[in-house]
């Protein structure tokens, strides 16, 4: 567990700030919220909090509807909608709470209100039901086949698949979630020697964000299904081991191998430092630049900071108070 | 009627009384101990306390008038004892005794008890050591904290360094997840003996650990006891309640006994399974007293990771003389059983009030290690029992299991996934009072179960019969006073079966392949 850097904080509420987010451009903010969504949970943090709200607010009005059009068959969507079910959990405790302090007076009344990020996200989640697969059952985005857009298209749409599944979904697709994934996990293999290929760098940034797939999706799956949860485990595992042999270095890889370590998927003893080591010389750098950095640098930045933030006791007693 | 000695210690014995009735005795009658009257029992099996290290004992009975026969014996040699008090336990109710008592326990010589007398001590976990004996003195309270931080955790897995093994440690319904360590724990140990007549007392109430059940906050919940990977355990007397989850879980063990056991859990606790042998070997289960809110006994080996991995089933279990009441089922085999279950004889029982007498509860996903086989019930006397016998293969209380795949009534191929049930048998067996159905035992329809014996039995059913759903899977509405209904068999064997006062037909058979009556 890291100190937080009240520099680089500074920086991103700069951020936040300043800089004007477009909302037609899905992806980014995606990758945006979800990196403040990780800070929030990691820093406690009100204004991470509010900002991913206020964006989530314009995307869906207070009758839950959907105040967008999304790209047809683009991941992205699922990507957003992972976001959305923050929205709804928040919204879930928020109630939860004013029933417990209403003593009972107007609990009743309270546990009628709709809650209108659920209503989106069942509203969206539909689009798992038209969304265009390869001959092998895996999600395509836009109907790419390519190896790296399925491996990418995997971290856009099996975190949410499966956090849906397992808030909304009774848990009913789980065999679907894996079943895709196994398949993902069949061509990242034929195609993994295009890992130590230069000419190849778009690869091993897709395996990057496979290896953050894997973790995510693992992290939101029920235990209590535990040969979804370590067949996920296994499978991340075996990209890790890949992209260090390959010596491949970038911070979407950090934030998985961090998070790998602190939901004891990895021995930290063995994967943590060299991804640490590359985290604080980002953060150093960033100190110096991180205006100049892409939204989408900017987030994955964030991702891996907040990553290090976290309690790295996977029994967090600090959940209790 | 013969008097046989079953078991003793340097400081008690147990004695049974065959052929004297089922759990309780029809009479009560008199114990003679080296001539003197020593005490009165109404139990077929009785435990006596108060003897004397190395000491010879002649022990009879009086019943109904008549001596029957003498039975000599010796108690065990024992070197000191260590206790608890001697070791700074307050026994008040309120200092934290944890330290002391683990302190005594890791003191204990060989041949050497732990004693804990009268008084209430509050614990988190004790941790149990190879070669002890722990005596709880009548009045001896082990009283559990409910705080989670007051316990340590198991953890589910622990890779090796070489990423090439693992440890399991902590165990939640059939898989390798962190668990608060058990208030009693043993891991790795044998030859201990858990004795006396005091209790061990969990203290969970809906304000804790019966809170939000399902959810896993930390860690999974605490067991009252679990043992894990050890050998010639016994469990004597006491009495043990009130417990935050399954009360007893042997886990990996083998040779164990509990006798003249009194578990106690209310009847709306959550999942407070009396006693769940899990991938067990030779497990010995007498003159046992179960009122729980679950399972009284359910027989267990892993889901799918666990059951693959190590591939051990609970084997050789026999319950004999006991009582099980206010349950969901009387003696269960599932859910999760991945590795199977074999020769499980269940014996001169009596089951009063429990929604099930049997009740196997399995699933499409358990898979094709999950075979159960030669599970026998002979001489069970049933009062009030809902549905006697329960057959689920469909059983739907799983994190998935209400899926298509798992409660569809369809046939489907036959692969890895599909567990199977071999041989059921049930013998002289008297079931009154019954209301839901007689029998409700449903096979796959892709895989049968082999052979259904039911061999001497009455049904009869309560005059105010209450509806209710015999078995959890998905079609299975309420009904009131069914006969045996029955799906997916392939050999159905019906000798001496009376059932009176049932609405409909008798026998209602579905996809039988073949039925044997008289």
């Amino acid at each position: 567990m890291q100190c937080r850097n009240i520099i680089l904080e500074g920086k991103i509420k700069e951020w936040l700030k300043s800089e004007s987010f477009i909302k037609e451009n899905v992806t980014e903010q995606a990758a945006v919220l979800q990196s403040l969504i990780h800070l929030y949970h990691a820093t406690k943090d009100a204004a991470y909090k509010d900002f991913v709200m206020a964006k989530v607010d314009e995307y869906i009005k207070k009758d839950g509807s959907v105040d967008f059009t999304f790209e047809e068959q683009n991941l992205n969507v699922f990507y957003l909608t992972n976001i959305f079910i923050f929205a709804r959990n928040l919204f879930e405790e928020e109630k939860a709470a004013k029933i417990a302090a209403s003593c009972g007076a107007d609990s009743a009344d309270l546990a009628k209100i709709e809650n209108p990020y659920e209503k989106a996200v069942l509203i969206l989640a539909e689009k798992l039901n038209t969304q265009k697969r390869t001959k092998t059952g895996i999600f395509m985005n836009k109907e790419s086949k390519q190896p790296v857009d399925l491996l990418a298209g995997t971290y856009f749409s099996q975190p949410f698949y499966m956090n849906y599944e397992t808030i909304l979904g009774g848990k009913e697709r789980y065999n679907d979630v894996i079943a895709q994934v196994n398949q993902v996990q069949e061509v990242y293999e034929a195609e993994k020697a295009a890992l130590s290929q230069k000419e190849n760098a778009y690869f091993a940034v897709a395996a990057q964000m496979y290896a953050c797939a894997l973790i995510d999706t693992m992290a939101v799956s029920s235990q209590q299904v535990y040969e979804v949860y370590n067949q996920l485990r296994a499978y991340f595992k075996v990209v890790v081991k890949d992209l260090l042999n390959a010596d491949v270095k970038g911070l979407h890889m950090a934030y998985a191998i961090l998070k790998g370590c602190r939901l004891k998927a990895l021995h930290t003893e063995l994967y943590a430092d060299r991804e640490l080591a590359i985290l604080l010389e980002s953060i150093e750098n960033a100190e110096k630049d991180f205006a100049s950095y892409t939204q989408e640098q900017k987030a994955t930045l964030v991702l891996a900071y907040a990553e290090s933030l976290e309690n790295r006791a996977y029994q967090n007693y600090l959940e209790l108070k | 009627m013969e008097l046989k000695l079953v078991t003793n210690t340097a400081r008690s014995a147990v004695i049974e009384l065959t052929e004297s009735g089922k759990y309780y005795t029809e009479q009560s009658y008199d114990i003679y101990v080296n001539g003197e009257k020593f005490a009165e029992s109404n139990k077929v099996i009785t435990s006596l306390y108060g003897l004397t290290p190395d000491t010879e004992y002649e022990i009879t009975a009086e019943y109904a008038g008549k001596k029957v026969n003498t039975i000599s014996f010796r108690t065990n040699y024992e070197y000191v004892t260590l206790n608890v008090r001697d070791f700074g336990a307050y026994g008040d109710g309120v200092h934290d005794d944890t330290n002391a008592i683990q302190c005594a326990i890791m003191a204990c010589p060989k041949d050497s008890r732990v004693y804990v007398p009268e008084g209430v001590y509050k614990i988190s976990s004790i941790f149990l050591k190879s070669n002890l004996v722990l005596d709880l003195a009548k009045g001896a309270v082990l009283s559990a904290f409910t705080e989670r931080e007051k316990f340590p955790i198991l953890p589910g897995i622990i890779e090796s360094y070489d990423e090439k093994e693992e440890y399991n440690l902590g165990s939640w319904e059939g898989n390798p997840l962190d668990t608060f360590s058990a208030i009693l724990c043993g891991l790795n140990v044998e030859n201990v003996v858990i004795t006396g007549e005091g209790t061990v007392d969990g203290c969970t109430s809906f304000e804790n650990w019966w809170h939000n059940p399902k959810e896993r906050v930390i860690a999974w919940r605490p067991r009252l006891f679990f043992i894990n990977h050890c050998e010639n355990i016994t469990m004597h007397g006491i009495t043990v309640q009130n417990s935050p989850s399954w009360t007893l879980h042997p886990y990996f063990s083998k040779h164990l006994k509990f006798i003249d056991v009194k578990i106690k859990n209310p009847a709306n606790s959550h999942n407070t399974d009396g006693l769940d042998p899990e991938s067990c070997e030779d497990v010995l289960v007498l003159g046992t007293y179960i009122s729980v809110g679950d399972d009284c006994i359910a027989i267990k080996s892993g889901k799918i990771y666990m059951a693959k991995k190590y591939q051990i089933p609970t084997s050789n279990m026999t319950v004999r003389q006991c009582c099980m009441r206010d349950g969901h089922g009387a003696v269960t085999v599932g859910s999760e059983i991945a590795a199977g279950v074999k020769n499980v004889h269940i014996t001169d029982c009596l089951f009063m009030n429990t929604d099930r007498g049997l009740r196997v509860k399995t699933r499409r996903g358990r898979g094709k290690l999950s075979v159960l086989d030669d599970i026998a019930f002979e001489n069970i006397d049933m009062d009030n029992v809902m549905t006697p016998f329960v057959v689920n293969s469909f059983y739907f209380c799983d994190p998935d299991g209400k899926t298509e795949y798992v409660g569809t009534k369809k046939p489907l191929p036959v692969d890895d996934r599909t567990p199977s049930i071999q041989s059921l048998s049930f013998k002289n067996i008297k079931a009154t009072n019954c209301h839901v159905a007689g029998a409700y035992i449903c096979g796959l329809p892709e895989k049968k179960i082999e052979k259904l014996t039911f061999e001497n039995i009455y049904f009869e059913y309560a005059k105010d019969a209450k509806s209710g759903v015999a078995a959890m899977m998905l079609g299975c509405d309420e009904s009131c006073k069914k006969g045996l209904v029955v799906s997916n068999i392939e050999n159905l064997i019906l000798r001496n079966v009376e059932i009176n006062g049932c609405e409909g037909e008798a026998v209602v058979a579905d996809n039988v392949d073949k039925i044997e009556r008289d």
